[in-house]
């Protein structure tokens, strides 16, 4: 019976190796992305005793029956979805910051204010050629800062589809390797060392794709996936080894929308969701700035077609173009400033059509709708950073949830060394006992 | 069993460290500033009230500017006032002599001729600049506010003069019209100075022995033409006045201006400080007890 004590404490090794084997694993995966903690599920061995000693308790080692991934579906899942929300609350909020940046940078309220600081100069001298010149100049100032936000928002309105663009790619790639994964995984036995790797491959691929947008994720009982994306269920992106295209396409005003397999399919959470929404965000930025660009130009051209210039002739329009991406000066000097009412004589001194003019920018509140914009680009920047903060706090403690249980802890992990050291030693220590034994049973030969 | 992810805890060591890292600078950079809003986001009220107030200010600037012309003009035009008074006085003077009945004929030719260089000293005056270049009693016009054709000056300007805001609520004219100050009525109707001066020369001119009446009259003329010219530099004086009181109202504006600014979005440097210097000393425990932590492993027990 020494052969079998041999052979039972051989298997204890083994068992002891492979248990080591995974700890090392583990340590040196501590930092790697998706990596899932493994542990290495040793069973005992009964073999079935020859004749004649059926009856008899049989004792064969132990074995090593897999390599487990220990990790709770539901809470990788749920892990996934709240991240899935917070890249594309964190999307919409850098969008909403450079909405913010660009028109604060530019500042059209504090060109206006200087417009009107101009205007009220000229006031006190209205043929001073020097105030005059000061008029169009701060005039300029305005047009620019309308022209530099209106050109930043395009710019960011162009990022964004660039950036819709390569993300939905992303996600066609993540798909067509999902599709083959799943390949390997059907293919790969129930309990190898292999599958755990796939398995981490695919959880990877899956959070990825559950960043870009919201998934809808079923397992197989063989551990392929099959993914739905937005809320369209009529077909799959991922199903088994087939594999569907994403896409997406500009509404009439420049938004995203998507389709999967040519089917509509509305996004609600993830990176490619935050950029549709900055995408709207920008449009009603640009909706308002040409407002605010038009009431102006339309309010003073008015005032200008409503007096009379130096020379005694009316007025011609200051401004020109009708958006703020298009707005100019086109005055051709400062003499044609209609300071005077209309049919004054020249170089009149009457400021009463300059009079209307400030009082009217003030009345319409030109300013004020300057500065009530950035305010409310800014509210949203501030509620926006509020929703981050609540669903980065969700998705931080789902995450630590799943890494409580998948994560790697390395004094775990060092104790787990230690452990199964002893349990190598033992093994051996009775492999040692073995071999007296039988050394004995030949002495007594 | 639980199991701490080494690697979560160092993430989240991390964020922890860059979030109060994140906050020490901000602290820093408002003590460096002294402004608690770099951008609108910060505090969209705040920064919105702080855009108006900005505009406030800047506007109330301009009008500072604005009254600050006004109130050289009407210092110039108080100026030629005085020197008009003067001259009006020493016109009165010779047409005392004149009426003076031992005055001889030689006497008041002489006087005649002063007289005359008079006008011409008050013409002068009476077609000032002002800091602009324009005529300073000559309300809008763009020319002369007097001409002299021949020996007849007449009023050549505006009926009004212009008006130029200095506060929001308060506009002020630039100036005094010219006829207002020379024209008046005497004996009943209306003339003016000029023409006195031009009347009297003429009467001394045609028959010098016989003026006597007739330059005693235009004593009485001179001593109006005197009133007017006083009443001007009183409405002047009061002009300024004005100038000066709205200024002071501006100024405390301006003042409350600042102060609220200094509300919205000033820092409070002691509590600002104070924040900082508990900030670092949490970080730098922080930073102290995450080292501790993470030298506190097993591997360093296994030999």
């Amino acid at each position: 019976m020494a052969s079998d004590l041999l052979s039972i404490a051989y298997s204890g090794t083994r068992a002891a190796r492979s248990s080591l084997e995974v700890t090392a694993q583990n340590i040196a995966n501590a930092d790697t992305d998706g990596y899932v903690r493994r542990s290495a599920n040793i069973r005992e061995v009964a073999a079935s005793p020859g004749f004649p000693y059926q009856d008899r308790l049989t004792l064969a080692g132990s074995r090593v029956a897999g390599v487990e991934r220990n990790i709770d579906p539901l809470l990788a899942a749920e892990a996934r979805r709240s991240s899935s929300e917070f890249e594309g609350a964190k999307t919409l909020l850098s969008g909403l910051k450079a909405i913010e940046g660009a028109i604060e940078a530019a500042d059209p309220f504090g060109a206006i204010v200087g417009f009107e600081e101009s205007l009220q100069a000229l006031q006190a001298d209205p043929v001073n050629t020097a105030l005059r010149i000061a008029v169009i100049g701060k005039a300029e100032t305005v047009a620019n800062a309308f022209r530099h936000v209106s050109g930043e928002l395009g710019a960011q309105s162009v990022a964004a589809a660039e950036r819709i663009s390569y993300a939905v790619d992303e996600v066609n790639q993540f798909a067509g390797s999902l599709a083959k994964l799943n390949e390997k995984i059907a293919r790969a036995g129930l309990e190898s060392s292999g599958r755990a790797h796939l398995l981490d491959q695919r959880d990877l691929l899956l959070s990825q794709l559950n960043e870009r947008a919201d998934i809808a994720v079923s397992f197989e009982s063989n551990g392929t996936v099959k993914v739905q994306i937005g809320d369209d269920r009529s077909s799959a992106l991922v199903s088994g080894t087939r594999v569907g295209t994403f896409t997406w396409a500009a509404d009439a005003s420049g938004v995203a929308t998507f389709q999967v397999n040519g089917a509509n399919t509305n996004l609600r959470s993830g990176a490619i969701d935050g950029l549709r929404q900055t995408q709207l965000e920008i449009g009603d930025a640009f909706v308002r700035l040409d407002q605010q660009a038009d009431n102006l130009r339309q309010l003073v051209n008015a005032s200008q077609s409503a007096g009379s210039d130096l020379s005694g002739a009316p007025g011609s329009p200051l401004f020109g173009g009708s958006t703020a991406g298009t707005m100019s000066v086109v005055i051709t000097g400062a003499d044609k400033l209609a300071t005077a009412p209309a049919g004054a004589s020249p170089m009149s001194r009457d400021t009463s059509n300059l009079d209307n003019l400030r009082a009217s920018l003030s009345q319409k509140g030109i300013a004020q709708a300057s500065n009530q914009h950035l305010f409310d680009v800014s509210t949203k920047v501030v509620k926006q950073d509020v929703t981050v903060q609540a669903v980065g706090a969700v998705s931080n403690a789902a995450r630590a949830a799943l890494q409580l249980q998948a994560g790697v802890d390395l004094e775990q992990e060092a104790a787990n060394l230690v452990r199964f050291q002893q349990a190598f030693e033992a093994s051996a220590r009775a492999m040692q006992t073995a071999t007296e034994i039988f050394d004995t049973l030949l002495g007594i030969g | 069993m639980i199991n701490l992810s080494t690697n979560d805890f160092y993430a989240r060591a991390t964020g922890q460290l860059a979030k109060l890292r994140e906050s020490a600078e901000k602290l820093q950079g408002q003590i460096a500033t002294g402004e608690r809003i770099e951008r609108s986001s910060d505090d969209p009220v705040g920064a919105a009230q702080l855009r108006s107030l900005d505009r406030q200010k800047r506007l109330a600037g301009v009008d500072q500017r604005n009254a600050d012309l006004v109130a050289s003009d009407l210092q110039l035009a108080d100026d030629a006032l005085g020197e008009m008074a003067n001259l009006v006085i020493r016109a009165r003077e010779l047409a005392v002599s004149a009426a003076n009945g031992t005055a001889s004929e030689q006497d008041r030719l002489i006087i005649a001729v002063e007289l005359e260089s008079l006008r011409e000293s008050l013409l002068t005056v009476a077609n000032s600049r002002d800091t602009a270049g324009h005529a300073l009693f000559g309300g809008t016009t763009t020319g002369m506010a007097f001409e002299k054709v021949g020996n007849v000056v007449s009023y050549s300007g505006t009926q009004t003069s212009s008006e130029v805001e200095i506060s929001p609520d308060v506009n002020v004219s630039r100036g005094i019209v010219g006829q207002n100050i020379v024209q008046f009525s005497h004996a009943g109707s209306a003339t003016d100075l000029f023409a006195v001066i031009e009347n009297l020369v003429a009467q001394i001119r045609a028959d010098p022995a016989a003026a006597a009446a007739g330059a005693r009259d235009a004593t009485e003329a001179f001593g109006a033409a005197l009133e007017k010219v006083t009443v001007a530099q009183t409405d002047v004086g009061a002009k300024l006045g004005l100038i000066g009181v709205v200024g002071e109202q501006r100024q405390s504006t301006l003042n409350s201006i600042a102060e609220r600014e200094n509300q919205v979005g000033g820092v409070d440097l002691a509590t600002a400080v104070s924040n900082l210097q508990s900030l670092m000393t949490v970080l730098e425990a922080s930073q102290a007890s995450f080292v501790r932590l993470s030298s506190l492993t097993l591997f360093n027990r296994l030999r």
